[in-house]
């Protein structure tokens, strides 16, 4: 072989180059688990301390809080109905994100993401809905803002007539089953 | 072919009978119809405003509504107002509001003032006929125009049909206008980039049976121009106002029969 030195060379230079996404995720990148190459890592959400526990049983959450969670958007923004009624004890809560889960689990980073990133899912409920950490980073309104007296307290703010509630019988939920019926 | 004065007589006497019922039974087909069809005579609860514009001209330069309802709803104040405003409820001059009342000899107490202008919650309303995705849609139990962001693709057909301009489309994201401000409240939703938005008669007070925050805001700070209630609730301060003072609303004659008033 004439020029066998350069052949060679040239040739392991270029296995290298080829090989390079082998050898590198072998060199670099642990196979399994965390960056820190603990192969038997899990994500591990922050809980928060005492208290009753979650609205359903954990198991539930677990395998079906996107499922909750979606169920509760439609039924509060379609039908105005804000009561949840939870399968575990029977008790009643608001079907809100901010208000109810946040209220629990304060940091988002700590209890949503910590699975959401090990699982690379991006759900984009904090595109608009405001995580509890951001609002106390804003804190209170601007200077020179209207004092705003809620006087809802000693009397009833719509004169005569109760606002409609969930349970009344003309309250029945709207939106989506009318619609679809086209205009009258 | 020959007849008999007898078969004549029972010929006649068949049709008489015939033509005699048929329209008691024609009526009777149509109300048939029309009773499955028609919704009952009205709904129990209509929301609705009453904006009386004198009182309101009185505080000048008052911006108490629309301050608190921004604040309250997380509603930016962005930078470049021509382009990108955002926003629920705010003054628009009289000849613009109404522009089927302008005739170029408006009394001087009118002309070119601020009228506060919002979403009019109409009772046929066109930004619901033509949203593509049931985004925005009319909750049939209280008649307010409600928006589900999460199916807002942002097409804005709805600012289009909407004579009113009554909805704003978010052509950055809020947030960091928010932030800056200080003003980012976690109990309401923000909204993101390319979604449209308006004025939701403040559904979620009204869950927990308080005002619109304008309505209280305008009481609060002693301007008393605005009156909420429901429309079809004989002792509401609303239906009073209504029955005491003449009213008009903005451009009618589009058939949208809009639930927000005006006494000017």
């Amino acid at each position: 072989m004439y020029d066998a030195n350069k052949i060679i060379i040239g040739l392991a230079i270029s296995a290298a180059l080829l090989g390079f996404p082998v050898w590198y995720s072998y060199a670099v990148v642990p196979e399994d688990g965390d960056k820190d190459g603990n192969p038997d890592y899990q994500p591990q959400p922050v809980l928060p301390d005492g208290g009753e526990g979650c609205i359903e049983s954990v198991e539930f959450m677990r395998s079906q809080h996107m499922h909750l969670l979606n169920e509760w958007r439609d039924s509060v923004v379609r039908d105005g109905d804000r009561d949840y009624v939870a399968k575990k004890d029977g008790k009643t809560w608001d079907r809100s994100l901010s208000r109810t889960c946040m209220s629990c689990h304060t940091n988002r980073m700590q209890f949503c993401n910590e699975c959401h990133s090990y699982l690379a899912v991006e759900p984009d409920c904090w595109n608009c809905h405001v995580a509890p950490e951001k609002a106390l980073e804003a804190g209170k309104p601007p200077q020179g803002q209207p004092v705003v007296k809620d006087r809802t307290a000693d009397r009833p703010p719509q004169e005569g007539r109760r606002a409609p509630r969930q349970g009344d019988r003309r309250f029945a939920p709207d939106g989506v089953r009318h619609l679809g019926k086209g205009r009258k | 072919m020959e007849k008999d004065r007898r078969a004549f007589l029972k010929i006649a006497g068949v049709s008489l009978v015939g033509a005699g019922s048929t329209v008691p039974l024609l009526s009777a087909l149509t109300r048939a119809r029309a009773s499955g069809d028609e919704p009952a005579a009205h709904p129990e609860v209509r929301w609705g405003m009453v904006i009386d514009t004198k009182k309101c001209l009185r505080k000048e330069g008052c911006t108490a509504c629309s301050a608190s309802c921004h604040w309250a709803h997380n509603v930016p104040t962005m930078p470049e107002p021509k382009r990108h405003e955002v926003k629920w409820i705010w003054k628009e001059q009289y000849e613009h509001a109404f522009t089927e009342q302008h005739h170029g000899f408006t009394n001087e107490a009118l002309a070119g003032q601020p009228v506060t202008v919002l979403c009019n919650h109409c009772e046929r309303p066109p930004c619901v006929r033509v949203c593509p995705t049931q985004a925005t849609f009319k909750r049939m139990s209280d008649g307010i125009v409600a928006m589900d962001q999460h199916r807002c693709i942002g097409c804005r057909y709805c600012m289009a049909a909407c004579p009113y301009g009554a909805r704003s489309f978010n052509w950055s994201d809020p947030r960091p206008v928010l932030e800056a401000s200080r003003s980012l409240r976690d109990d309401f939703p923000a909204r993101s980039k390319g979604v449209v938005e308006k004025c939701n008669f403040c559904a979620e007070r009204l869950a927990k049976g308080e005002r619109p925050l304008c309505v209280e805001a305008c009481h609060a700070n002693g301007g008393r121009a605005l009156a909420f209630g429901n429309l079809y609730d004989e002792s509401s301060e609303m239906a009073k106002l209504l029955k005491r003072s003449h009213t008009i609303r903005r451009k009618p004659s589009l058939g949208t029969q809009p639930h927000v008033f005006y006494i000017v």
